[in-house]
């Protein structure tokens, strides 16, 4: 772990750099802006990296002794202390016995998550100096960005409830300002409001999964309250009288007494199903789309939606002990991972068909938790992140390059142009997809991807509950990942140009009413035919360090994460019972379950090439046809459609009765009602005063008499 | 006949009257109003002087002589507004003098 100042710079360094770069950009100007949140996101992100490569590195020698000191390890009894490092620490809050601090708090997790924020944002923020290089508002742009980096960092710095609920909504907050950051087109508006209104359903949850954790364990503090949870200790929640033994509390619920555990762990669940758009509550993310790019590829694939998964590896203690709820996950990871990807495949716009398969790889990385290798998810994340990452920077170059076409069928053959986007977008799908031999060496999703299918058989023959549903449903999704992923590849960079491509580019740029002038000065220097350019060089940077970790994370990190190390480096960090051995009884599941994969894998590579690049029309014929199936896919199931009937409709109504009654009853007796009541009156008292001074002496007259009258009685009258 | 006091009072009863109601009744001129109010001040007057002199005591005629230097100013002073109020809207029928109407 780096010194304890260092990482007080990492955590509040892009907190400062979002504050100069929105306030003082009319002083520092654009550009100042960029270099100060580019600087200083890009720095920190180098110290993450750094920081998690000495820590993996410091893990191989500190006991360099091989596998047998690590069996020897792993036999051993699980180790209760989570051995974090405060690095810094304030009081926020004290009321009572409640108390929430404000502090920096490092172990495995926050190491590997920070890596991964920073290290994408940097590069995020890097490659925005290309593609928003014609937006007006650049320093916007970039404050929001650092803002969220922040927020992030202090969600996965927390040491307590309450500090990661402010992270949590610290991001969810940039979420919507960096959806909305073209506010001047409607779409985007809609689809910021519509992220952050669904998002506040899973909130709902997250709260009330906190404030059920104070009930319980009368503190919000992570070490306090989950090693209460590895002891099993013996505590009097409040508002209940009876002590019990942690893992046995009841807790009255909505009218029934439910195991305190799993109610906390469905309640978080909830919020991190909202946040990391699971099933239910995943509509919000494909409409986040609207965003500018690289927003897409920093907040909605590689970190923030990571966030719900960070959340349930965070508290497993509490899924260990909470067998329903991690059902729940394990069912509705596995639900969200088929279910997104086959909207994948019938999609058009060509974010929207890497969002799908965000909300799919969201999906693995939650069975997996679900299933209790929290370690398998966490490394799925951490290399997801990267291919992610890689994939929408790369939809952004290409973006970018066809004068911000999202339409896929109307792209094609731009590898010719983009040679350099196409050979990192190649790399990115061949590591999403996960290909890889077993056994011998893959590409990052491959190590990932498979950990997490083998662990889902292997909790599947322990028993646990949807482990084989999970091991199904994820194979199913394998193979849609590959059709869909490949689909994309051919449809964008493969067969010809289509026709309509000039005619439809000039119409795009009439509709387009956000587009920044700038951007047609753009689209007219360079490219009078129309055809696609390759984009410069700050945005291919990014785009070849992402390859790198694309190819080579889940290779070098393997051991580590979810291999032989995998006690040693997590530490404590994350919690498993002493019978959940599904990360170890991943290496004998029966060796079909290792070749599955790459078999689905190669299937629907060879499907998609088939219907795709072989026979171009095919697709085309397929989607013109389109069976009762398709359509199905091609409208998401038709979720928003269904939410549309049965929440936003009657709601509507009711909002509309409710209004009426409002203005109509409790505003006219209300402020309506008081404000006329002192009208009148001010009018009869005005109306007193006639100007006629004969008024005026007599009502001095009078008051002078009675007052008299008055004194004349008080002092015993005339006797 | 002897007066009394109560003769006094009597008259100085009715002299505030007729001042009261000139005041009031009056809808026409507002030097009608100053006379009316010299009127009420007089009626105090002599109030003052016929208690000063059934009682004995000399301080009640000090006070009317104060009176009566308050009244002569309050007269002069009326009067001069009067006379700029005329100049500003050449009217001074109390009818029009309402200013001050809510």
């Amino acid at each position: 772990m780096l010194p304890d100042n260092v990482l007080i710079f990492m955590v509040f360094g892009p907190g400062l750099a979002a504050l100069i770069a929105g306030l003082f950009y009319k002083f520092i100007g654009d550009r100042g802006a960029m270099v100060v949140t580019t600087g200083t996101v890009g720095m920190v992100g180098i110290l993450a990296i750094f920081q998690l490569f000495s820590y993996v590195l410091g893990l191989a020698d500190g006991h360099g002794g091989g596998h047998g000191g690590e069996l020897a390890m792993a036999a051993e009894a699980v180790t209760h202390s989570a051995k974090s490092h405060i690095a810094w620490s304030m009081t926020w809050i004290e009321v009572g016995s409640f108390k929430a601090d404000w502090a920096i708090r490092v172990d495995a997790m926050s190491i590997v998550m920070m890596a991964v924020i920073t290290s994408v944002s940097g590069l995020v923020h890097l490659y925005s100096w290309g593609y928003m290089a014609d937006d007006p508002s650049r320093a916007r742009f970039f404050s929001y960005l650092s803002l969220f980096t922040f927020a992030m960092l202090m969600l996965v710095t927390a040491d307590n409830f309450i500090q990661l609920f402010f992270g949590w909504e610290g991001v969810g907050l940039a979420s919507y300002l960096l959806i909305g950051f073209w506010f001047q087109k409607e779409a985007p508006n809609a689809a910021s409001i519509k992220a952050f209104v669904t998002n506040r359903v899973g909130d709902f949850g997250l709260a009330l999964g906190i404030m059920a954790i104070y009930l319980v364990f009368g503190s919000v503090e992570f070490d306090t309250v989950l090693g209460a949870i590895k002891d099993n200790a013996e505590l009097v929640p409040l508002a209940l009288a009876e002590a019990g033994q942690v893992r046995d509390i009841v807790l009255p619920f909505l009218g029934m007494n439910l195991p305190a555990l799993e109610v906390i762990g469905v309640l978080l669940f909830i919020g991190a199903m909202g946040k990391s758009a699971q099933f239910f509550l995943h509509v919000w993310l494909p409409d986040a789309m609207e965003g500018p790019t690289p927003v897409s590829a920093l907040i909605h694939a590689a970190t923030m939606v990571t966030a719900g998964v960070y959340l349930v590896c965070l508290v497993s203690p509490i899924y260990e002990y909470a067998p329903f709820a991690a059902g729940m996950i394990a069912l509705t990871g596995a639900v969200t991972a088929l279910y997104a990807a086959t909207v994948g495949m019938a999609q058009n716009d060509i974010k929207r068909v890497i969002a799908y398969s965000t909300c799919s790889q969201l999906g693995y990385m939650f069975f997996a938790a679900g299933i209790g290798a929290y370690e398998a998810a966490m490394f799925h994340l951490f290399t997801h992140a990267f291919f992610k990452a890689l994939l929408f920077l790369g939809a952004g170059s290409v973006i970018h390059g066809n004068h911000h076409e999202q339409d896929m069928r109307n792209m094609g053959g731009v590898w010719k142009y983009q040679k350099f986007t196409y050979v990192a977008m190649l790399i990115g799908t061949v590591a999403i997809i996960g290909l890889g031999i077993p056994h011998v060496w893959g590409l990052s999703g491959f190590f990932s991807k498979d950990a997490i299918i083998e662990t889902a058989y292997a909790a599947g023959s322990n028993g646990v509950a949807f482990g084989y549903m999970a091991f199904g449903f994820g194979i199913l999704a394998a193979l849609l990942t590959s059709f869909y992923s490949w689909r994309l590849i051919y449809m964008t960079f493969h067969g010809p140009r289509p026709e309509a491509v000039e005619h439809h580019h000039d119409d795009a740029h009439a509709a387009d009413a956000h587009d920044d002038h700038a951007h047609d000065d753009h689209g007219h220097d360079h490219h009078h035919g129309g055809d696609p350019h390759e984009s410069p060089l700050v945005m291919l940077v990014p785009l070849a360090l992402l390859s790198i970790g694309a190819v080579f994370a889940g290779w070098f990190f393997y051991d580590a994460f979810v291999g032989h190390d995998y006690k040693a480096f997590w530490d404590g960090a994350i919690y498993t019972a002493k019978d959940n051995t599904v990360l170890k009884d991943k290496y004998d599941v029966p060796g079909w379950v290792f070749w599955a994969p790459l078999v689905v894998t190669v299937t629907g590579f060879i499907i998609a090439t088939f219907t795709y690049l072989f026979n171009r029309g095919f697709g085309k014929k397929i989607a013109e046809a389109n069976g009762p199936l398709h359509s199905l896919f091609e409208n998401k199931w038709f979720f928003d459609e269904i939410y549309n009937a049965i929440i936003i409709k009657p709601l509507a109504w009711l909002s509309e009765r409710l209004w009426s009654a409002d203005k109509k009853v409790i505003d006219r007796v209300g402020p309506d009602g008081v404000s006329g009541l002192v009208k009148w009156g001010s009018r009869r008292l005005s109306a007193m005063h006639t100007g006629y001074l004969y008024h005026y002496a007599f009502v001095i007259l009078g008051a002078a008499l009675a007052f008299g009258a008055v004194l004349f009685w008080r002092s015993g009258g005339a006797g | 006949m002897e007066l009394t006091i109560n003769h006094f009072l009597g008259l100085s009863a009715i002299l505030f009257t007729v001042g009261v109601v000139g005041i009031f009744v009056n809808r026409k001129n507002i030097i009608v109003i100053l006379m009316a109010i010299e009127l009420i001040l007089l009626s105090v007057n002599i109030n003052l002087v016929a208690f000063s002199v059934f009682s004995g005591t000399i301080e009640g005629q000090i006070f009317a002589m104060l009176v009566l230097t308050v009244a002569a100013a309050e007269a002069a002073v009326g009067l001069a507004i009067l006379v700029v109020y005329f100049r500003n809207r050449g009217d001074i029928a109390v009818e029009s003098v309402d200013l001050m109407k809510g």
